[in-house]
């Protein structure tokens, strides 16, 4: 097998969905040794933005596009230790979780899921999440966003609480906080002084490209 | 006595949905973040593994908590008259939405935060608002500490009505002994609070088989003191539950069983009313979408096993818009089918008043949705079905060929068996007038300044904000 034949079925794990073909093709990346750049640039990269593409015109849904991404996750977690630091490829790190006192997390994982499949290194803290651990762990991964996830009406005051947090330490600027879920609103957003409202996985995707593209 | 409903599921698709559920029970258990609810369930019988937070309950003791359940529960209210007897045989009960966090303001058409001065407009509108018969408590107080919103969204809602209140938040255990102390106020003591409970409260599952810990600590504490509870699932098809319907009812059936153990074994004989809100989610957005074919036979299944296990009910939906702008934005095909989720072997529904998705509430949408409710709750009025109304000796003298008009029959019953539509309300939902929403404002701001509930005792209204304050400062610590 050449380099072009191991890169297409990297890409055609992704574009069927398939995380044990994932797996394989970057096994087989990895011993042969190309490059792990390259099987990502030529190979993953590619075929997650036509996923990417294809959700947004609704020619596929959710659980295809969720299916893709741990696919790609699966090929990633093989292909990223293999690749020095200072060759980054991913476009930012976003530290994300669902906020203390709130064990939601399908929402939570689909942004999750997408973020990493449009290219950002994903920290998913995970569900009930206190408001120190969202801004310690977002320091730790230089993070340069942090994603608050809320699915109750009694719960969104602490994606408050990480903003409040942020800038008590003086920090504030340091970190863009992207909050989402349920009960919350662009008003919401703006009332608590976040840098924006994810209102579904589409547009929390939207909002951190740009949000990463500010600093 | 007839009335219409819908009817879903056979008598054997039921008992598979029974049996599945012990299965999920026994097999896979329910993960409780709580140790002392677990330890509970482990005296009571159930095999509990405290590092996973599972506990696994065998079918005798689902059994044994269908036994304890009571039949027949009353939802009461400040005036007596307003109290709600459940099961139904007619209409279901129909209660206001919840839980929003903001309120459209109806002058400036503004979204704004929800205050408890809104609530308290909010709820008293309802109190004055024929087609609404309890009141959840609907909005946030967004402008007091986390921890005592849902103390201050009850203690406004109580005080201004006179119907049922159905609280919508339960954070602690602490908590829920506070709202038991501020219902007691009112009652004249927990005694009488128990036989007389002024409100009940949704306790929610977290959908797959799971309960988070202050909100199934809190409904323990509340079901001791008598207090009716809705054990809500919200199993949502490809998110939350299977993606197919039967996985759905299935998972909803599971965690109301699983609620249901807690309080019986916590509380025996304790109210408890089966619940769900359950709907597919948006395979494009990933959110709960209640606008779909799905929704009404998810209800329509669940409120078949309520009725099969014999427990009252509240698993439809009466909210009819998830724009953000009050009217009837939605076609009839959806409207349509929020209504058939309204005839399911329900007892209460909810959602009069709510839009953008639960989000927000609107003063104008609540009187468009309680004046459609009064037209459409008709379908659902139970109807004697007896050889006197099937009326042969009326049959008889009229005679062959001859009309009905004109015998006395006729006229001393037609007010009685034939519901007329109120007219104006048709003219909004035929035409999607312009008038429909200037008119639900106009009503809804002369309910709101005419309409008066009468006020609680100073004394008991100051009883109850020392009894919030005091919360707050400890809580601060």
């Amino acid at each position: 097998m050449d380099e072009k034949e191991v890169q297409k079925d990297l890409a055609d794990a992704i574009l069927s969905y398939d995380s044990v073909a994932a797996e394989k093709a970057a096994k087989a990346a990895i011993k042969m040794g190309m490059d792990p750049l390259n099987a990502i640039e030529k190979g993953l990269s590619p075929a997650i933005e036509d996923v990417g593409d294809k959700f947004e015109k609704m020619e596929i849904y959710l659980p295809e596009l969720m299916l893709a991404a741990d696919a790609m996750r699966t090929a990633m977690s093989l292909l990223l230790p293999l690749i020095p630091k200072d060759k980054a490829v991913s476009k930012g790190t976003v530290v994300i979780g669902t906020v203390q006192g709130d064990i939601h997390e399908i929402g939570k994982n689909i942004v999750s899921n997408m973020l990493m499949a449009s290219g950002f290194n994903v920290e998913d803290l995970g569900v009930d999440v206190k408001t120190a651990t969202f801004v310690e762990e977002a320091q730790k991964a230089n993070a340069k966003i942090i994603g608050a996830s809320a699915l109750m009406s009694s719960t969104i005051g602490s994606q408050k609480d990480i903003i409040d947090y942020l800038t008590s330490m003086k920090i504030r600027k340091k970190h863009a906080v992207m909050v989402g879920g349920g009960p919350t609103t662009g008003q919401w957003s703006k009332e608590i002084g976040a840098d924006g409202w994810g209102e579904d996985a589409a547009t929390t995707v939207k909002l951190a490209n740009k949000l990463i593209k500010r600093k | 006595m007839a009335n219409a409903k819908v009817v879903f599921l056979s008598k054997d698709e039921q008992d598979l949905i029974h049996e599945s559920s012990l299965k999920s029970l026994n097999d896979i258990g329910m993960m409780i973040r709580s140790d002392s609810t677990l330890k509970m369930l482990s005296d009571s019988g159930a095999d509990v593994d405290y590092s996973k937070k599972v506990a696994r309950i065998p079918e005798e003791m689902v059994n044994e908590a269908l036994k304890k359940a009571p039949r027949n529960i009353r939802l009461c209210a400040r005036d007596s008259k307003n109290d709600m007897r459940i099961p139904t045989s007619g209409p279901p009960y129909a209660a206001t939405t919840g839980l929003g966090v903001y309120v459209r303001d109806m002058d400036t058409g503004e979204k704004r935060p929800s205050t408890r001065k809104d609530i308290a407009d909010f709820i008293r509108l309802g109190d004055g608002l024929e087609g609404v018969d309890f009141l959840w408590t609907s909005i946030t107080a967004t402008e007091v500490p986390q921890v005592t919103h849902g103390l201050h969204e009850l203690w406004t809602a109580l005080q201004n009505t006179t119907k049922h209140v159905n609280g919508v938040s339960v954070m602690s255990a602490e908590d829920s002994r506070k709202q038991v102390e501020l219902g007691s106020l009112i009652a004249g003591g927990e005694d009488e609070l128990r036989k007389r409970p002024l409100f009940s409260v949704i306790c929610c599952s977290i959908a797959p088989l799971s309960f988070e810990g202050g909100a199934v600590e809190g409904m323990v504490e509340l079901v001791k003191a008598g207090i009716p509870i809705m054990s809500m699932s919200m199993s949502l098809s490809g998110g939350s539950s299977p993606v197919t319907l039967a996985g759905t009812i299935a998972n909803a059936n599971s965690e109301n069983l699983a609620s249901l153990v807690i309080t019986q074994f916590a509380a025996p004989g304790s109210p408890h009313i089966y619940c769900s809100s359950s709907a597919p989610i948006s395979m494009k957005t990933g959110m709960i979408n209640y606008m779909t074919s799905e929704q009404p036979l998810i209800a329509a299944g669940l409120g078949q096993m309520a009725r099969r296990y014999g427990i009252p009910s509240m698993v439809g939906d009466w909210g009819i818009n998830d724009m953000d702008t009050p009217g009837i934005p939605h076609p009839f095909t959806t409207v349509l089918g929020i209504t058939l989720s309204t005839m399911t072997n329900t007892d209460l529904v909810s959602g009069i008043g709510g839009i953008d998705a639960v989000k927000g509430v609107a003063f104008d949408q609540a009187v468009i949705e309680a004046s459609v409710w009064r037209n459409v709750r008709a379908y659902m009025r139970d109807v004697t079905i007896s050889e006197e109304t099937i009326a042969l000796d009326v049959v008889k003298e009229v005679g062959h060929g001859n009309t009905f008009l004109t015998h006395p029959h006729t006229a001393r019953n037609f007010k009685k068996e034939l519901f007329f539509f109120d007219e104006k309300t048709l003219g909004w939902e035929a035409t999607l007038s312009d008038s429909m929403v200037p008119e639900a404002r106009a009503i809804a701001k002369s309910i709101l300044k005419e309409h008066t509930v009468p006020a609680l005792d100073d004394e008991i209204v100051r009883s109850g904000n020392e009894i919030i304050e005091r919360y707050e400062k400890d809580a601060k610590g």
